[in-house]
């Protein structure tokens, strides 16, 4: 097996577990109830960037 | 190719469910923030599915291992990390310039830093740019293959079923599709990929076969051509899809962890897809498959002559589901251009968010009707991405550049110029190399000899950034003398 293999199956363990995992935490994410408040809301003037 | 009715069923089902998840997530929707930018609630395992199924196209997916058919591990190295160091200044630099600033779209950053001149500049480059056409064509081809559809027929269905969705969820819909398009598309090279290396006995088996230039990372074509190919990278750092998940995003932190998570799924897609191109590029050589195969085919003959009756379908599921994350989340883009970014500023400064969201709907089915007119009248379609993307970079990299990075004050009229000049810089390039340029095979481009100088259509940015510059500086002096 060469160092180019290794890659690939490197490759094909973040497109396959790694992938299932992040769907999973999505997953996860949805069941959760939203607690952010939009800070745009109320006003929804965008802000400057100036004086950063 | 016959496909079996379950896998038809399956297919069916998915498409269905993708305009379900529009029609339950549209009583969301209340403020034009709702609809664009979900709220600003997306945390980091959304964001992470909707980055990277978005942006990743059928381009990214048949075109990459296509170039990697004809040149190798360049691919991986050289033309795809230099967007890894864009992506991670993206990440760690520029995202956490946005948290609760209230922008929408990379116009607005303008508006706010320059004026409505540079504003409107900024909204037609990413409106041309945002224009999924290659996606839908890529789409209706889908569906000649798999349902013996004619062309125009698989790309109004397409379009048909990515406008529905979005236009009842808007952003919600296209982020939450995405979720289960991410998976698809990951799920289905993953499967594919094992299947495919063992098929050609592995890199060993490779290397009997390939030249030994397919193994090197810096490649063999021009270095200035690799240079020009690397620097599209910059792309990255305004691309307007990138900045609707920043200010979509919950938190800094969310979308700085989406984009590092992204990076590493990106990095092993782009080595999925070289790997099979150069396994094509294998199977060419020792006689499998045809000589004259177009290079965008390799990767789909490739994958029907090792994967078995089933995966062959899941696959196709995963083509599918690449171009339709691309598709929706374009679209959605090029309406919020249209709507917020130029009719509002310029026609009604006082539009309710009602009024946005039904125009920002109309404006999804307009979008997607120019996509197909000029996806289906117009052959040459990869020259016209090659355009929009070097018209998106012209326009907007010195102005936000400026604007994010460079403290102090910025110059209204400098904007403008910067971005107009860039815009018009870039329109005369292709003009001038379109007239007056003649084909140049092996890099399927085009080539002007200027003073026994060639040069290639790659290299538009190498003129048309120059003159955004000087445009801002000359802007500056103006705005400095007044």
């Amino acid at each position: 097996m060469t160092i180019w293999d290794v890659a690939t199956w490197l490759a094909i363990a973040v497109l396959g577990p790694g992938a299932l995992v992040v769907f999973v935490a999505f997953l996860r994410d949805l069941v959760r109830p939203a607690s952010r408040k939009d800070p745009a809301e109320g006003d929804g003037a965008p802000d400057s960037l100036s004086g950063r | 190719m016959t496909l079996h009715p379950l896998d038809v069923g399956i297919v069916m089902a998915y498409l269905a469910g993708m305009v379900a998840i529009g029609y339950v997530v549209s009583g969301r929707i209340r403020r034009f923030a709702d609809f664009f930018v979900a709220g600003r609630a997306l945390t980091t395992p959304i964001l992470i599915c909707t980055l990277v199924s978005s942006y990743y196209g059928l381009d990214a997916l048949f075109g990459d291992a296509g170039d990697a058919s004809r040149e190798g591990v360049v691919v991986w190295f050289t033309y795809g990390r230099p967007y890894t160091l864009a992506l991670l200044v993206t990440a760690l630099v520029l995202a956490r310039k946005f948290e609760r600033t209230g922008f929408l779209t990379i116009s607005d950053v303008l508006a706010a830093t320059y004026g409505r001149a540079t504003q409107v500049a900024g909204a037609v480059a990413s409106f041309l740019y945002a224009l999924p056409i290659l996606a839908i064509m890529g789409l209706a081809g889908l569906g000649q293959v798999m349902f013996g559809l004619p062309l125009w027929a698989g790309a109004v269905i397409g379009s048909v079923i990515s406008v529905a969705y979005v236009a009842m969820g808007g952003f919600w819909a296209d982020a939450l599709t995405d979720a289960a398009q991410f998976t698809i598309m990951c799920l289905s090279l993953a499967v594919a990929l094992p299947l495919i290396l063992d098929g050609v006995g592995g890199f060993a088996g490779m290397r009997q076969t390939l030249d030994a230039g397919f193994f090197a990372p810096l490649g063999t074509a021009p270095p200035l051509y690799t240079v020009a190919y690397a620097l599209t990278a910059v792309s990255v750092l305004v691309e307007p899809l990138f900045y609707q998940r920043i200010f979509a995003a919950r938190d800094r932190c969310a979308v700085r962890n989406a984009f590092l998570w992204g990076i590493l799924i990106w990095a092993a897609y782009d080595w999925a897809t070289t790997t099979a191109g150069m396994a094509g590029a294998a199977l060419i050589e020792r006689g499998v498959l045809a000589a004259d195969l177009p290079r965008d085919q390799v990767l789909m003959r490739v994958v029907t002559l090792y994967l078995p009756v089933g995966l062959s379908g899941l696959f196709l599921g995963g083509v599918l589901a690449t171009a339709m994350s691309t598709i929706d989340s374009y679209l959605l883009l090029a309406s919020g251009n249209l709507v917020y970014d130029i009719y509002r500023p310029l026609r009604r400064p006082d539009a309710d968010d009602a009024t946005l969201i039904r125009y920002t709907r109309v404006s999804l089915v307009i979008s997607a009707a120019v996509c197909l007119l000029i996806g289906l009248y117009f052959e040459r379609i990869k020259e016209a991405w090659n355009f929009m993307a070097t018209v998106l970079t012209s326009t907007l990299l010195i102005p936000m550049g400026i604007a994010l990075l460079v403290p102090g004050r910025r110059s209204p009229l400098g904007g403008a110029l910067a971005s107009w000049g860039g815009l018009s810089a870039v329109a005369v390039f292709f003009a001038v190399l379109h007239v007056g340029g003649t084909p140049y095979a092996d890099l399927e481009t085009r080539r002007l000899t200027v003073a026994g100088v060639e040069i290639l259509r790659e290299y538009a940015l190498f003129f048309a950034l120059p003159v955004s510059g000087l445009g801002y500086l000359a802007g500056a002096m103006l705005d400095r003398r007044r």
